[in-house]
């Protein structure tokens, strides 16, 4: 049975249209006109245990709001949902028991106590028995390093170690469900590693089903095996991270600096036997860009290194965006699993 | 009886917590509660030189209006102490979205809310109001008599349960209605006059503070019957019916109001 099971799943929010000016200010005052914000509209959804998911699409699409209904913070305004068997606002003791959260953009802590007092607290909270809460703190200490953070109160924690708390605090009742909200958002890459790792171990000793919301590409191709994706509030994509792949052309582009200029025809000359777009952004900067899959990497850039005097290279990965944008503009929105 | 133990025992754990994190910035503490201190002098300065200069107000002597004025300024101190997060409630948690993480652990999210925050610098509210009321109850030859004491203790349970009701009513509103707790100011004006004997206002203002937003079985009643007043014996007995009624339009404001709450977009 799956774990998480959404059927037509909606969120509208209503939102209070202000119309400008004074004039604007002094008729609002008398007679408001609404909009509805279809923030989710519609979806379906099964997940089975163990999983880790990618939940992904545009600013606004409606991955926060979906979290929001699935962890029992928001009453969705239409549709069925069913958690581990509970609707989880209606049963929002027992669900939230059962499940742990982490918002990347706001602490799920107390913002003026030391994190160990919290972790504490929440020991009493959730009747973690102590050998247990002993044991699994220790664990994360070593994990995470938060050794050095217990004393100070969270409102000092900088970003990264604020979410590494954040994950701790998450998990110290081993909850069947993970919800992570853009836990990478802002951190850098030895912090975004030891999350991911974190994540990936947690998932596979536990057996802890994971929804990870992300803009980071990275995080889906290291975590997930499987991905949905949902633009204005709609699902476009539900299925393997490889089957997305093949089915899109993701768009890469290879930045090239060098020391010395190079004219345009010199450079088409070069790489006449690859199918690449070439930009110059100035005499020393070069955009090639590809669909992978079509050109040889490392043998471009090998021919790159040979021949030009090559300061820098860098390779860009795709948006999340720009895969939503493709995956529209072939249509079939309809075919997901 | 064992979720009682359960919560007392947070309640406890909550409690230790917000006294170390205020212990940790000491000259914050203090400079806060001496600043509640002056205010609360200024109060007391400010009702004794009144009473000095008109002894009766409408059948109100003197060392009567001190007692009631003691016991609502205790009263009120004594809500402030514990229920103060409630105005926090409108902006911080309903309109920021700060309730998001109240819904996501296993307890009841009125305790939560109530718990994170208590206001120890208040206490010097609850003290002067004591001490007030117990002064002029020494010149009114009023013994304190374990019975007097104990319905003394009761008020202040009573109205502080009266004041939490209401605010806690009107803090709910956010959830309907997107405003920081406008409402809570106008009321908190009638909280000022309830530390008055309600008869010396006219008939309507009266009516209000009983009926309507009942601060005056907070502090004013049950003095009253304290101080022997004729006709006081009555209202006595509907205070703690009055805090029942308010506290059931509290939990109903409350309970559809948290199943409408929106979070916040962030
Ligand atoms: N509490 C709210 N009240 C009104 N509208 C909201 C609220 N929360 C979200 N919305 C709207 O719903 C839509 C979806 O928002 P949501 O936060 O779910 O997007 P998201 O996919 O998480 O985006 P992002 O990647 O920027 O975090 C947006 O148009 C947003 O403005
Ligand atoms: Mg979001």
């Amino acid at each position: 049975m799956p774990i998480i099971e959404a059927h037509s799943l909606s969120k509208h929010f209503k939102r209070f249209r202000r119309r400008p000016g004074l004039v604007g200010a002094v008729k609002d005052l008398w007679h408001r006109t609404y909009e509805v914000v279809r923030a989710v509209d519609g979806i379906d959804l099964s997940v089975e245990r163990g999983e880790i998911i990618g939940y992904i699409g545009p600013n606004g699409a409606g991955k926060s709001t979906t979290i929001k209904m699935l962890t029992g913070i928001l009453v969705p305004t239409a549709g069925s949902l069913a958690v581990q068997g509970l609707v989880p606002h209606k049963d929002r003791y027992r669900h939230v028991r059962t499940i742990g959260v982490v918002f990347g953009q706001r602490t799920q802590l107390w913002w003026d106590i030391a994190v160990i007092e919290a972790f504490n607290l929440l020991q009493k909270i959730y009747e973690i028995p102590r050998d247990e809460y002993r044991q699994r703190l220790k664990k994360f200490n070593q994990v995470l390093g938060l050794e050095d953070l217990l004393n100070i109160p969270v409102r000092k924690l900088s970003l990264g170690q604020r979410m590494r708390c954040d994950l701790a605090a998450s998990l110290l009742h081993n909850p069947a469900i993970l919800f992570l909200d853009e836990p990478t958002i802002g951190l850098d890459v030895a912090v975004k590693a030891s999350i991911r790792d974190f994540i990936r171990e947690t998932n596979r000793q536990q057996g802890t089903t994971v929804i990870l919301t992300t803009h980071d590409l990275s995080d889906i191709e290291e975590l997930c095996s499987r991905v949905i994706m949902i633009d204005a509030g709609k699902l476009i994509y539900d299925g393997g991270l490889r089957e997305l792949k093949e089915r899109v052309d993701i768009p890469r582009r290879l930045l090239v600096e060098t020391i010395f200029p190079i004219n345009a025809s010199k450079m088409m000359l070069l790489l006449k036997d690859y199918r690449l777009g070439i930009t110059a952004l100035d005499p020393y900067r070069w955009e090639l860009s590809f669909s992978k899959g079509r050109v040889n990497l490392p043998q471009l850039m090998q021919l790159l290194l040979d021949t030009l005097e090559v300061r820098d290279l860098e390779l860009e990965e795709p948006a999340i965006e720009e895969i939503v944008r493709q995956i529209y503009d072939r249509g079939a929105p309809g075919d997901a699993r | 009886m064992k979720r009682f133990f359960f919560y007392s025992q947070l309640y406890g754990a909550y409690l230790a917590n917000t006294v170390k994190s205020r212990m940790a910035y000491r000259a914050d503490f203090w400079v806060g509660f001496t600043a509640n201190l002056m205010i609360q002098l200024i109060g007391v300065l400010f009702i004794t030189s009144l009473t000095a200069r008109i002894p009766q107000i409408r059948g109100w002597g003197r060392h009567e209006i001190l007692f009631i004025f003691g016991i609502a300024q205790a009263v009120f101190g004594l809500f402030n102490v514990l229920f103060t997060n409630l105005f926090e409630l409108s902006g911080r948690y309903i309109l920021e979205g700060g309730f998001d993480r109240v819904l996501l652990r296993p307890l009841g999210s009125y305790f939560q809310v109530v718990t994170e925050r208590i206001d120890l610098e208040d206490l010097p509210g609850v003290l002067l109001g004591l001490l007030m009321a117990g002064y002029a109850a020494g010149k009114l030859h009023l013994d304190p008599t374990p019975g007097r004491v104990a319905l003394v203790a009761l008020a202040l349970a009573n109205g502080c349960a009266i004041y939490a009701a209401v605010f806690t009513a009107l803090a709910g509103l956010t959830f309907w209605f997107r405003d920081r707790g406008s409402i809570a100011s106008v009321v908190l004006m009638l909280e000022g006059f309830a530390r008055y004997p309600a008869t010396i206002f006219g008939k309507w203002l009266q009516s209000v503070l009983t009926w309507v937003v009942p601060f005056a079985f907070a502090a004013f009643y049950p003095s009253a019957w304290l101080l022997r007043k004729p006709g006081s014996g009555t209202m006595v007995v509907l205070a703690p019916l009055a805090a029942l009624a308010a506290a059931l339009v509290a939990a109903a404001v409350w309970r559809r109001g948290v199943r409408r709450y929106e979070s916040a977009g962030s």
